[in-house]
């Protein structure tokens, strides 16, 4: 079969062929690793035949290496002595949640300091919530009317309409389909290096798959029903007992246990999803259909809040945003009694998330539809700019599936890049092959791996760390004096919320690099019927930075791992363990950067 | 009543985005799939990996002097596609991107098409053929019987290895300038295409030629055998050899290429035919061979060993050069 090779850094290319000898020659004048790849289109695995060159001594890697030991021994140093604040709000409490929900913990301030040294105390936060933007006039009109969101939903849906149409239609050949480009480069890079760390979850409320389902339980678009009244078909024998409207979300999914483990059904398939233009685009149908079927039957967007397996991450990630959705003054809210941002109102609907906007402390289950800000009579919700990372501050009352998340997060960023990234083409093509037995056992290492291997080590760590910290931990307290647990664990998983964004940005930039070039040609040829509709088709196949990508993803897995590092002392400090509790998670996340960077670069 | 308005204003731009994007992009191709204007009928052929189907349609009918435009894509993997008797070739069929020919023959016949890049193991399968009916058929001139049917040589029984083998490697050129004439039998390409170059001995035993070395007769016999062939065809059937047969028998013609370790019917075959991808420098094999048996090879095909058959891919001219093209494994020229 024809292959061909292409040298990243080098950006020397040549075609092979069976019986045809090729050549390529070059002087290796730069040190590190290069992946060289597969240059002509030889099947559907094509853009994972990779291969890696290492040209000598390869001091890139070993100083990006010194540099993550040096960041984590660094970022340690300086914050080893405590910082705290006054007064720690809840987080992520929600009312949808009902009774099970976690409330807040801790109100109180961590006391005594267990290893005798006074802690810095930073003024309150609350004064700053930071900048609120909507309350420009013109930002106000566009967030607080219904047209951007809604014009935003039609081009969405326009595109993915065409991803749905190429995939069903198109060639199989993924590199020249419209579908898996835009779907799976574009898109799929667009949310992680782009919308993700800047407009956390606002993507859900632009997502075209929910939109048919929301459009039809509100039966309006632009001008909201009286009092924010829902539609649902829930017949009378799927009501609940007592209750006159849709059925409520079982109690036992409220929670982001089924995104986890959805989005870990879809990494088992990626191999064959990331390239069958097919697969892919009936994927995206059976989320429309989920989708629609959950919210023409249960409550306000249960399937975006619960069932989504992006959902899941992309709320936990937007938490690093600097934009949020807040209210201004808890005070004004405690006063009014009608919530009608939870409630609905002649002016918008309830919240479609399930969310208390006073409540409101992170952005993981807020995708800023902006509805409480319409819904408000008091003007007391606002869009917020804010310091990246504030929805980070508090580690306290985190909750267990969220810390699943980010542990899943990360086993699958590591999965991919040795599955899809490395150099086993058995393991691709295994990966691919849905349903053979050796696909059983490579489901098998894959789910153990990441459902029992990272997070128990994870949990190992955070042991290890109460064991460091060897005094009777003030959560201990807490507990006893008959507050609900809170939950270490999750605590310190917070620390993976940078970590695993910044891991999934690396790997992304890597793979987006190097294969956006098919977006020109796809733009005019959709289907790959030869069409030429802006003169693009033509457009070869040329990788991006192929010689700069190390270092762009270096300073990204840095600075991740500094933000990491600094999260672990602050969940150690504000669950009143001693600063070296902290150090055990904080090798945990310095480790998978190395062990990332080794992936790539050695 | 500006609820309503709005209300409908946002519904018809969903229900016409909903609608009218599918039958855009159906009514685009649609209209690009009908006879162009200019009336000339559009073919839609694909081109897979023959484990996946080949080409399809790989049966063509067309009209004598109708001019038919093919568009031709691959789902998988490169392809190419050569139509010899209609002079079609396209070197890149590309996933995913179409490539468009204009194709018009003119005589009534069947012409075979091929695919030219090695797409898979069995990319040698990946064959088709146009069949070009004609309002008033001419009767097709008889052609010849090949020469190796006509001398009646059978296919599957290779002669004796001949008892002297060249010790250093024959040289055409130093051939040419011993100033021998050759015998008659030589001489004539279609006299000599029926001799094997085992006829060193007979060359040997001549008297004229005793004052000649043994390596100096050897120069004789390749010079005869390359003689006939000029420097430009020479050139075409080396091309033609790595598209078609560099995979299999190797670029350096010992049959050691990497489509040809493992083909398929291979291993199970009789014990006593070739092994694998037949060695063009084994001195034993192809100085027993006559060009003539060598070109019922390559019309016939390996009956089961993989070696598909040229005979309708090649011209007579074709055939001979690529024989001689094979000599030159052996014979320097």
């Amino acid at each position: 079969m024809v292959h061909g090779l292409f040298v990243d850094g080098y950006e020397v290319k040549t075609i092979a062929e069976p019986g045809r000898p090729g050549g390529l020659t070059f002087v290796a004048d730069r040190d590190g690793a290069f992946h060289f790849r597969c240059a002509i289109p030889c099947g559907n695995l094509h853009p994972f035949m990779i291969g890696k060159l290492i040209v000598g001594p390869n001091l890139t890697w070993l100083r990006a290496v010194a540099a993550s030991v040096l960041a984590t021994v660094g970022a340690l140093a300086i914050l080893w002595r405590r910082w705290v604040e006054p007064s720690l709000g809840s987080t992520s409490a929600s009312v949808g949640d009902g009774p099970t929900a976690r409330q807040s913990v801790m109100r109180a301030t961590i006391d005594l300091p267990p290893d005798g040294v006074a802690p810095i105390v930073l003024p309150p936060a609350a004064s700053g919530r930071g900048f609120p933007i909507s309350d420009v006039p013109a930002f106000k009109w566009l967030l607080k009317g219904r047209w951007l969101q809604w014009g935003i939903t039609v081009l969405t849906l326009a595109v993915f309409l065409v991803v749905i149409l190429t995939g069903l239609f198109g060639t199989p050949a993924g590199n020249h389909n419209f579908g898996i480009i835009y779907v799976w480069l574009v898109w799929w890079a667009a949310l992680k290096l782009f919308l993700i760390p800047v407009f956390g979850r606002f993507w859900c409320s632009v997502c075209p798959i929910p939109a048919p389902g929301d459009w039809l339980q509100r039966r309006r678009m632009i001008v909201p029903q009286p009092r924010g009244k829902l539609y649902t078909y829930a017949k009378t024998w799927f009501r609940k007992r007592g209750l006159p409207g849709a059925r409520p979300w079982p109690k036992f999914l409220r929670n982001i246990w089924a995104q986890s483990f959805g989005f870990l059904a879809i990494a088992l398939l990626s191999a064959l999803i990331l390239t069958s233009p097919l697969v892919t685009a009936l994927t995206l149908i059976l989320f429309v259909v989920v989708s629609l079927v959950v919210s023409l039957l249960f409550e306000r967007k249960s399937f975006c809040r619960y069932l989504c397996p992006i959902g899941g991450f992309v709320g936990v990630y937007g938490q690093v945003a600097p934009l949020a959705v807040r209210v201004k003054d808890p005070a004004v809210c405690a006063a009014h009694t009608q919530k009608n941002c939870y409630t609905g109102s002649d002016l918008g609907y309830g919240c479609p998330y399930f969310n208390l906007p006073m409540k409101l402390e992170t952005n993981t289950l807020c995708s800023m539809c902006g509805e409480c800000l319409r819904t408000c009579d008091r003007n007391n919700v606002a869009f917020f700019v804010q310091m990246p990372g504030t929805d980070l501050r508090n580690t306290r009352g985190r909750r267990l599936d969220e810390a699943f998340n980010g542990l899943m997060m990360l086993a699958a960023a590591f999965v991919y890049s040795v599955v899809l990234i490395g150099p086993d083409g058995w393991l691709k093509i295994t990966a691919r092959a849905v349903g053979s037995p050796a696909w059983f056992v490579y489901a098998a290492v894959l789910l153990v791996f990441c459902v029992i291997v990272v997070p128990g080590l994870f949990w190992l760590c955070v042991r290890l760390g109460r064991f460091l910290s060897s005094e009777e931990s003030h959560t201990g307290r807490i507990v006893a004096s008959g507050a609900k647990t809170d939950s270490l664990f999750a605590g310190y998983s917070t620390a993976l919320v940078p970590l695993g964004l910044a891991i999934w940005i690396a790997f992304t930039l890597s793979f987006t690099l190097t294969n956006i070039s098919y977006a020109w040609p796809a733009l005019s040829d959709p289907f790959g019927w030869g069409w030429n509709l802006f003169g693009t088709a033509g457009m070869g196949w040329t990788p991006y930075l192929s010689g700069a990508v190390s270092y762009l993803q270096i300073p990204v897995l840095i600075a991740g791992l500094v933000a990491a590092v600094a999260l672990t002392l602050r969940t150690a400090h504000q669950h009143g363990q001693r600063s070296r509790a902290a150090l055990p998670v904080s090798l945990f996340c310095m480790l998978s950067v190395v062990a990332l960077l080794t992936l790539y670069m050695a | 009543m500006l609820v309503k308005r709005r209300e409908l204003f946002a519904l018809f731009v969903v229900v016409a985005v909903v609608l009218g994007i599918p039958a855009a992009l159906f009514a685009y191709q649609a209209a690009r799939q009908q006879r162009s204007p200019d009336g000339v009928r559009v073919v839609e052929m694909v081109a897979r990996a023959p484990e996946q189907g080949g080409f399809s349609p790989d049966r063509l009918v067309l009209q004598a002097g109708e001019t038919v435009r093919l568009r031709i894509s691959s789902p998988d993997v490169v392809h190419g596609l050569t139509i010899p008797g209609l002079g079609v070739n396209v070197d890149e069929i590309y996933p995913g991107k179409v490539v468009e020919i204009a194709v018009r023959p003119d005589k009534p016949g069947r012409y075979a098409f091929a695919c030219t890049r090695w797409c898979s193991v069995n990319h040698w399968r990946m064959r088709g053929v146009i069949e070009v009916v004609g309002a008033a058929a001419a009767p097709a001139p008889t052609e010849p019987a090949p020469l190796f049917q006509q001398l009646g040589i059978d296919l599957d029984v290779m002669p004796p290895t001949p008892t002297a083998l060249p010790v250093t490697r024959p040289m055409a050129s130093a051939g040419a300038t011993l100033g021998v004439a050759l015998p008659p039998a030589l001489a004539d390409p279609a006299s000599r295409r029926a001799i094997a170059p085992a006829a060193f001995q007979a060359l040997r035993n001549d008297p004229a030629n005793a004052a000649l070395s043994d390596a100096d007769v050897w120069n004789l016999v390749a010079w005869a055998w390359l003689k006939d062939v000029e420097p430009a065809t020479l050139a075409r059937a080396e091309s033609l050899y790595s598209r078609d047969c560099a995979a299999c028998h190797g670029p350096d013609g010992k049959g050691k290429g990497p489509a040809g370790v493992n083909l398929p019917g291979m291993v199970k075959m009789d014990p006593t035919m070739p092994r694998g991808p037949l060695d063009f420098t084994d001195a034993g094999v192809m100085l027993a061979a006559s060009d003539a048996l060598l070109q019922g090879k390559l019309l016939r095909g390996g009956m089961g060993t993989g070696m598909p058959e040229f005979g309708s891919l090649y011209s007579d001219e074709e055939l001979w050069a690529m024989i001689a093209h094979l000599r030159t494994f052996l014979f320097a020229k």
